[in-house]
């Protein structure tokens, strides 16, 4: 039997490190899929010139038992071109009147075989958005308004039970 | 609802009228329909659903998606090929199929909200069919 499971952590300080626990069911015996978000502001939302999607964080996640890192992952922040890396491809402005989609593949998730033999996965979760901002070039950092430098970083596991 | 090479497709909409709340929505699949296999989700403001959806979908009392898992996962651009834009969930049995949705909308900074349209469908066989 599958189950899914949605992990959220709330990153609310730029630059935060944080340790995490995800509980797994008691009955859980291996991971078969994993994928990773992060609802964060994209920084260039006004001049839209990135092509790609700049770093939301870094991750890695371990099995407690086995004190072993059997996942990690850059996490990127979502933007509406995602998974488009051809710049002369973009639109101009075809998404944000909310006309149709022309971008964009579907969601992935990442195939992982990962035998359990603990209920218990740790994680650590490092923000990186501010520092990737200034690594593609940006003419001024990013600094969100108040309230926009929170977002929820999510974790979805596709569980065998 | 149409009938080709042994699929069910079945649009169901859910109309989300004011900004973070839950909308339930409750949809019965064709008596044909015997295995649902697929499901995705389109919108008339894909933005609004991309940044600020998320969803827990439930099929006959199991649940396929669970609470806050995002809609961004469930949609496609025109970038996908049409026979690859649903999202397989395996093949279940479905008897009177009862597709339950809890769509949750959420604030984002990048979209202001008005109200939109999220439509699911369905892709279900009528006998099971491994290839299809």
């Amino acid at each position: 039997m599958i189950k899914r499971i949605v992990h959220i952590e709330q990153i609310k300080v730029q630059g935060e490190k944080r340790q995490f626990q995800i509980k797994l069911p008691m009955n859980a015996k291996r991971l078969l899929q994993i994928h990773t978000t992060a609802n964060a502001v994209n920084p260039d939302i006004k001049k839209r010139t990135l092509v790609f999607s700049p770093d939301a964080g870094w991750l890695w996640l371990r099995i407690s038992e086995l004190r072993d890192v059997f996942f990690t992952e850059v996490v990127k922040v979502p933007i509406q071109n995602y998974n488009q890396t051809i710049e002369s491809h973009q639109p101009v402005d075809d998404f944000r009147q909310g006309t149709f989609w022309t971008q964009g593949k579907q969601e992935e998730f990442y195939d992982i075989t990962a035998d359990l033999d603990t209920n218990l996965l740790e994680g650590y979760y490092v923000d990186r958005l501010l520092a990737s901002e200034q690594a593609v070039g940006l003419e001024k950092p990013f600094i969100p308004p108040s309230g926009l430098n929170e977002y929820e970083l999510r974790i979805y596991l596709t569980i065998e039970l | 609802m149409s009938y080709k090479h042994n699929i069910i497709k079945e649009r169901f909409d859910l109309k989300i009228t004011s900004a973070n709340e839950v909308f339930k929505g409750e949809f019965e699949l064709d008596k044909n329909a015997h295995f649902l296999i697929g499901i995705t989700i389109t919108s008339d403001r894909d933005n609004l659903v991309f940044y600020r959806g998320t969803q827990k979908i439930q099929f006959n009392d199991s649940e396929l998606f669970p609470e806050g898992f995002e809609s961004r996962m469930l949609m496609a651009g025109l970038n996908v090929s049409p026979n690859h834009r649903m999202v397989e969930v395996g093949i279940i049995e479905a008897g009177n199929g009862k597709l339950e949705v809890w769509f949750k909308d959420t604030d984002h900074p990048n979209t202001l909200f008005t109200p939109y349209r999220v439509t699911f469908y369905t892709f279900s066989q009528v006998t099971k069919e491994e290839d299809c």
